[in-house]
C-alpha cells in the first residue's frame, strides 16, 4: 500500500528547508490547515495529509482492528515521516491528532523536532481527580448525534459547492468535498477519540513542544491544557485568545504567530 | 424586530463570527425557555446544543461554516428546560462573519429518522450476526474430530467473532473439564461458579463473556472469550456467542460419536487385517497395508492368506465398496466367506459363484472387487480369477514383470451368472512370485491407469531381486511417493520357493554325506526335533543309498533327486478339511521323495536290501514307492506339536 | 570312515570313527578279513561312529563271519542312544552281539 495515496498526502513549499507535517483531527480533514500551512511555505517543507477514512484517503485501507486504538494513526504518522524522509520533522497536530503526534513521538523520538498540539486532551471523559469535560453518556449522545446526521449527511458530502459566489477560488479546491468522511469510519473514529486514554504516554514524550491552548474550548478545556502542558517534560504552554475548539480555521493568525515565536526560539 | 420575525414559527438567530447570539426571535426562546436578556450577547449558539450537538458543531459545523460559509438541514438538538428538542438547522456566514440561522421543529421528522434508524441498525447488525454465524457454523462441519472442532472454535473466536483471546475446556474422561487450546494471550480460569456452566445462554462476566457450550445431552465444553480493549473496539456480541455455543455443542457431539465410530471401526479393521499367514518353506508371503491420505474412516481393502487345502495356498484380496462400519464389517464376511467356500475341489471361478450368492444377502458387499489365486505349493501350478479388480501381476524370478489379463470377470453380484466366472492357470518356476494389489496402488486422478499399471509393472520388475518383505515395502514406497488424494492400498505378494529342499546326489553316493548334512541342517531351520530329524536322515540316506544302488547302478552319471518338505496342518474348522491329523490339533508331517530314473525293482532275497527296507520302516510311519518316470519312494514321517 | 586298532593283547580292539554309510563302506568290507586275522577275541566299538545305516549292518556282519571263519569270539561296542546302536536293534541284531560299553564287551570276551 503506497503511503502517500493511502493518506492522501501533499507537499508544498521549500524544497531545502526543514519539514513540517500538519495531521487534523476529529472533524473534517486537511483543510482544516487552508490558513495556516501557508505560512510556512517560505521556511518549510509543507506536507498535509488526511487521516484513513477522512478527506480524499483511501477509504479501502481503513482497517477497524488497526484504527480502534490512537496508536494505529500514529503508526500512519510514522510511515508517512519515514516515506518522505521528513525527519526531523516539526509536527503540527490538531484535537485528537496533537496525541497521535506525541504517541508518535513517545514511541520514535530521533523522527520528531519540535511538536506543536493545538487543543490537546489525553483524556476526554472525566476520570477520579481529572476533568476531561465529558460523562460517557455525553459521548454516547454525540455518537447519536452523529448516526443521526448521517441520514442528513449526504448533503453535506455531496461533491457541489452551492452558492458560494464571493469564493470562486475555493470552486476548484474544494470541490465541496470538505468534511466529507465515511460515517461508518467517522463513528469508529468517534469512539477511538473519545474513548481513548492516553494520560501516561504523557511523561514518555521527550520532544519539545508547544501546547496552543483556546480560552473558550467546550472540547479540550484550559483545565486540560494545562494538565498536558504539566505533564509534559519539555513544553510551552501558549493561551489563545480565542473561542471553540478549531483556532487553525477560527483564529489563524494568533496560530501562526504563536507556532512561529515558538520555533525561533 | 418586526412583529412578523417573531410570529415566524421557526427559531430565527443571527450570530456574529464568534458564534455568540446578536439576535434570536420569540419562538427560539420560546424553544430553549430562556428570556433575551439571558441569550442574546451572551451565549454562544453551541452552548444551546445538547453535549453531542455542541462537540459534533464544534469540530464539523463550524468548520463547515467558517470555510463553505454554508450549512444546509443540519439535525442537532436544543437543550430546551425540560427536555431536548430536535431541530433542523440552515444558517449562511457573509464575508464578515455574521451568520444567520433559521431552525425548524423536526420533532415528528426526528420520531421517525429515529424509528428508521433503529430499524436499519437492528437489520444491519442482525445481517452481520447471520454472516459470523454462518462462517463459524461452516468451519465448525468441516471440522472433524474434537480436536479439529477445538480448533475451528477457537480460530472462529479470534477472527471472526471479535475476541482479542479465547480459551476453551472440554470434559475429560472423568466430566472434569480440562484445558483445552486457547488463542491470544488469556489468564483466564474456569469460574467457580457452575451456576454459571449450567446457562444456557453466554454469559458476561468479569469483562470476559462464558459461553456453556452444550450437546444435546451433555455440557461438551466451555469457551471463554476476552473482548478487545482498544477504545475503538467493538465489544464482543453475546447473542451471536450464544448461538455459536450452541453450534459447538452439537459439533462437540458429533465430534464425540464419529471418534468413537472411527475407534470401532479401526479396531475392527485392524482385527481383521492381522493375516497369520501359514508358514511353509514352500512359499514367502508378504503383505502391506496403508490407509488413505485424506480418508479418515476405515476403507474397503483387504487381504488374506491362508491353505486351502494342505499344499494348496490361497491369496486373495479384495476391496469393498464404502469406508466406515459397513464396509469393515462387510469385509470381514467376505474374508470368512472365501475361506468357508474355498477348497480342493473349488477353484477360483466357482468361489466367485458362491461368492455372488453370498453378496446377494450381505448388501455392503455388492460390487466388492477381488483376486483370488490358489498356487498349489509342491508343482508351482497357479489358478486365479479377477472380479471386477485390477490384474494380478506375475514377476519371474529371471526379472520378467507381466499383467494377467485373463480370468476376468465383473465385480461381485454384478448380475453375473456361473457361466460368466473365468479362471486361468499359469506354471510358477521356483523363485517366481505373484503379486495382489488394490487400485489404490495405481489410480491417480492425473494419471491414466495404463501409466499407472505400466509403473507397477516395471517397478515390481526392478525389485525383483530383493527378498519378499523388501519387496514390498520398497514397491509400496515407490509407488506412493506422491501421497496426494489417494485411496487406501493393500498390496500382497507371494513367491514360490519350489520344494523347500532339494538335493541331488550322484548315483555313486559321493555327496551322500553332504546330502544327509544339508537335509539335517533343513529339518532343524524347519522347526523338527533333533530325534525326528535324525531317523528322518537315517531313513533318506538309506532310500537314496538303495536308489543309487538298485536305480542307477551307482552310476556317476546318474543322479539321485532328494526333495523334503514339511506340511503344517492347523486344526480347521471347516468341515470339508481333507487334511490328515484331527480337527483342531496343529500338526506336520516330513515328507521326502528320494527320485531316480531306473525302475526300482522289488527287492530280491538280499539281506542287505531287506534291512534297508527293515530300517526305513521302523524310522518313518510310511513308506510308498511310486514308478512313474523312473521311481519314488515317498517317506513320510509325521511330527510330534510342530513349532509354528 | 576309519577303523583303528588300539589294542591288540589278549583281546583287540578296533574303533570305528566317522561316518558309515554305502558311499564308504564297500572298500571296508575287503579289509575285514585283514583286521581280524591272527585276534582270538576282537571288539568293534562303534561309540565314535556318526552315522550308521544298513551298510554299517552289512559290515558287522562281515566282522560276524571272518570272526567266525577265524575262530575269533566278537563283540560290538554300541552305546545306547547312539546311532548304531539303534540301528542294529531295528534289525535284530543287538542281543547277540552289543554291548554298552568297551569294557562290558571286554568283561564278555573274558569270560
Amino acid at each position: 500500500m503506497d503511503v502517500l495515496s493511502r493518506n492522501n498526502v501533499s507537499v508544498s513549499g521549500a524544497d531545502d528547508a526543514p519539514s513540517m507535517l500538519f495531521a487534523h483531527g476529529f472533524g473534517c480533514d486537511k483543510g482544516m490547515w487552508r490558513h495556516v500551512a501557508p505560512a510556512f511555505e517560505p521556511s518549510h517543507r509543507v506536507v498535509l495529509f488526511d487521516h484513513v477514512g477522512a478527506g480524499h484517503s483511501d477509504l479501502s485501507a481503513y482497517d477497524p482492528d488497526r484504527y480502534s486504538s490512537l496508536q494505529g494513526y500514529a503508526l500512519d504518522a510514522v510511515e508517512i515521516v519515514e516515506a518522505l524522509d521528513l525527519a526531523p520533522v516539526v509536527f503540527v497536530g490538531h484535537s485528537v491528532s496533537a496525541m497521535i503526534g506525541a504517541l508518535a513521538a513517545a514511541d520514535r523520538p530521533e523522527l520528531f523536532a519540535r511538536l506543536v498540539l493545538v487543543g490537546p486532551s489525553p483524556r476526554y471523559i472525566d476520570d477520579d481527580g481529572y476533568r476531561g469535560g465529558f460523562s460517557q453518556q455525553e459521548i454516547d449522545e454525540l455518537l447519536e448525534t452523529m448516526d443521526g446526521n448521517y441520514l442528513g449527511w449526504s448533503q453535506h458530502i455531496a461533491p457541489v459547492i452551492m452558492g458560494v459566489p464571493d469564493r470562486p477560488e475555493l470552486g476548484e479546491e474544494l470541490a465541496g468535498s470538505f468534511c466529507r468522511t465515511d460515517p461508518a469510519i467517522a463513528r469508529r473514529f468517534a469512539r477511538t477519540t473519545f474513548l481513548s486514554d492516553n494520560r501516561s504516554d504523557l511523561p514518555r514524550v521527550t520532544t519539545p513542544s508547544l501546547v496552543l491552548q483556546c480560552r473558550n474550548d467546550v472540547i479540550a478545556p484550559m483545565e486540560v491544557g494545562q494538565y498536558v502542558h504539566q505533564q509534559l517534560p519539555d513544553s510551552h504552554l501558549v493561551v489563545l485568545d480565542a473561542t471553540g475548539h478549531c483556532p487553525n480555521l477560527s483564529a489563524p493568525d494568533q496560530v501562526v504567530e504563536a507556532m512561529q515565536r515558538y520555533l525561533a526560539a | 424586530m418586526s412583529a412578523g420575525w417573531d410570529a415566524v414559527p421557526a427559531g430565527l438567530l443571527t450570530l456574529d463570527r464568534d458564534g455568540t447570539l446578536t439576535e434570536a426571535n420569540a419562538t427560539f426562546l420560546s424553544w430553549v425557555g430562556r428570556p433575551r436578556e439571558d441569550v442574546v450577547g451572551r451565549v454562544r449558539l453551541s452552548e444551546l446544543l445538547s453535549v453531542g450537538g455542541r462537540i459534533y458543531w464544534e469540530t464539523h459545523l463550524g468548520p463547515l461554516l467558517l470555510v463553505e460559509r454554508r450549512l444546509d438541514e443540519v439535525a442537532v438538538e436544543l437543550r430546551g428546560v425540560d427536555e431536548r428538542l430536535p431541530v433542523l438547522l440552515t444558517a449562511v456566514a457573509e464575508d464578515d462573519g455574521t451568520v444567520h440561522v433559521v431552525l425548524s421543529s423536526a420533532r415528528e421528522r426526528s420520531r421517525y429518522e429515529r424509528e428508521l434508524r433503529a430499524a436499519r441498525e437492528s437489520a444491519e447488525r442482525s445481517a452481520a450476526q447471520v454472516e459470523a454465524l454462518q462462517l463459524v457454523t461452516a468451519a465448525l462441519s468441516r471440522a472433524v474430530g474434537v480436536s479439529a472442532v477445538a480448533q475451528a472454535l477457537l480460530d472462529a473466536a479470534v477472527r471472526t467473532l471479535g475476541a482479542s483471546a479465547a480459551a476453551l475446556w472440554l470434559p475429560d474422561g472423568t466430566g472434569a473439564l480440562q484445558p483445552h487450546g486457547a488463542r491470544g494471550e488469556l489468564s483466564a480460569e474456569l469460574p467457580r461458579a457452575a451456576a454459571v456452566l449450567h446457562e444456557r445462554t453466554a454469559v458476561e462476566l468479569d469483562g470476559r463473556v462464558v459461553v456453556p457450550l452444550h450437546g444435546s445431552n451433555h455440557l461438551r465444553g466451555v469457551l471463554i472469550a476476552t473482548p478487545r480493549s482498544e477504545a475503538g473496539s467493538d465489544p464482543l456480541d453475546v447473542e451471536v456467542l450464544t448461538a455459536v455455543g450452541q453450534q459447538a455443542g452439537l459439533a462437540l457431539d458429533r465430534a464425540g460419536l464419529y471418534e468413537q465410530n472411527a475407534d470401532v471401526a479401526r479396531e475392527l479393521q485392524h482385527s481383521l487385517l492381522a493375516v497369520d499367514p501359514p508358514a511353509d518353506p514352500r512359499f514367502t508371503v508378504a503383505a502391506a497395508y496403508r490407509p488413505g491420505v485424506e480418508a479418515l474412516e476405515v476403507g474397503g481393502d483387504w487381504y488374506d492368506v491362508f491353505l486351502a487345502d494342505t499344499g494348496l495356498l490361497s491369496v486373495v484380496v479384495g476391496d469393498v465398496v464404502g469406508r466406515g462400519l459397513g464396509a469393515a464389517s462387510a469385509m470381514g464376511q467376505l474374508r470368512s466367506a472365501v475361506r468357508a467356500v474355498s477348497g480342493p475341489r473349488t477353484g477360483p471361478a466357482a468361489l466367485l459363484t458362491h461368492l455372488d450368492r453370498f453378496v446377494g444377502q450381505v448388501e455392503a458387499a455388492g460390487m466388492a472387487t477381488l483376486a483370488y489365486a490358489e498356487l498349489d505349493l509342491d508343482s508351482g501350478e497357479v489358478t486365479y480369477a479377477c472380479a471386477g479388480h485390477p490384474p494380478p501381476l506375475l514377476v519371474r524370478a529371471t526379472g520378467a514383470a507381466a499383467l494377467l489379463w485373463e480370468g476376468r470377470s465383473t465385480p461381485l453380484g454384478a448380475f453375473a451368472s456361473p457361466g460368466d466366472r473365468h479362471e486361468a492357470t499359469l506354471q510358477l518356476a521356483a523363485g517366481d512370485r505373484l503379486l495382489l494389489y488394490t487400485d489404490g496402488l495405481i489410480e491417480r486422478r492425473d494419471r491414466s491407469l495404463d501409466d499407472g499399471l505400466e509403473l507397477l509393472r516395471a517397478t515390481a520388475a526392478e525389485l525383483a531381486g530383493l527378498p519378499i518383505a523388501d519387496a514390498v515395502r520398497e514397491l509400496t514406497t515407490r509407488l506412493l511417493q506422491d501421497e496426494v488424494g489417494r485411496d487406501d492400498v493393500c498390496v500382497l505378494l507371494v513367491g514360490w520357493d519350489s520344494t523347500g529342499f532339494e538335493r541331488h546326489v550322484s548315483a555313486d553316493l559321493t555327496g551322500l554325506s553332504r546330502m544327509r548334512h544339508d537335509l539335517a541342517g533343513w529339518l532343524e531351520d524347519s522347526g523338527v526335533d533333533s530325534r525326528t530329524g535324525r531317523d528322518v536322515v537315517l531313513a533318506t540316506s538309506e532310500a537314496v543309498a538303495n536308489a543309487a544302488e538298485h536305480g542307477s547302478d551307482r552310476s556317476p552319471d546318474r543322479h539321485v533327486r532328494v526333495r523334503a518338505r514339511l506340511e503344517r496342518h492347523r486344526g480347521s474348522s471347516r468341515g470339508d478339511a481333507g487334511g490328515d491329523g484331527d480337527p483342531g490339533s496343529d500338526g506336520g508331517t516330513v515328507v521326502v521323495e528320494v527320485h531316480d530314473g531306473g525302475r526300482w525293482r522289488t527287492p530280491t532275497a538280499s539281506p542287505e536290501r531287506g534291512r534297508g527296507l527293515q530300517i526305513m520302516g521302523a524310522l518313518v510311519d510310511d513308506v510308498v514307492v511310486e514308478s512313474a518316470d523312473g521311481t519314488t519312494v515317498v517317506l513320510r514321517r509325521s511330527l510330534p506339536g510342530v513349532e509354528r | 570312515m576309519t577303523v583303528e586298532t588300539v589294542r591288540d593283547d589278549v583281546v583287540r580292539v578296533l574303533r570305528a570313527s566317522g561316518e558309515l554309510d554305502a558311499a564308504v563302506a564297500p572298500p571296508l568290507l575287503d579289509q575285514v578279513g585283514d583286521w581280524v586275522r591272527g585276534a582270538r577275541a576282537v571288539v568293534l566299538d562303534l561309540a565314535d561312529v556318526a552315522f550308521f545305516d544298513s551298510s554299517g549292518v552289512r559290515l558287522v556282519d562281515r566282522f560276524s563271519r571272518e570272526c567266525g571263519r577265524a575262530g575269533a569270539s566278537l563283540r560290538v561296542v554300541a552305546p545306547p542312544g547312539g546311532v548304531a546302536r539303534q540301528v542294529l536293534e531295528i534289525v535284530g541284531m543287538a542281543g547277540p552281539l552289543v554291548d554298552d560299553d568297551l569294557d562290558a564287551a571286554v568283561a564278555a570276551l573274558s569270560a
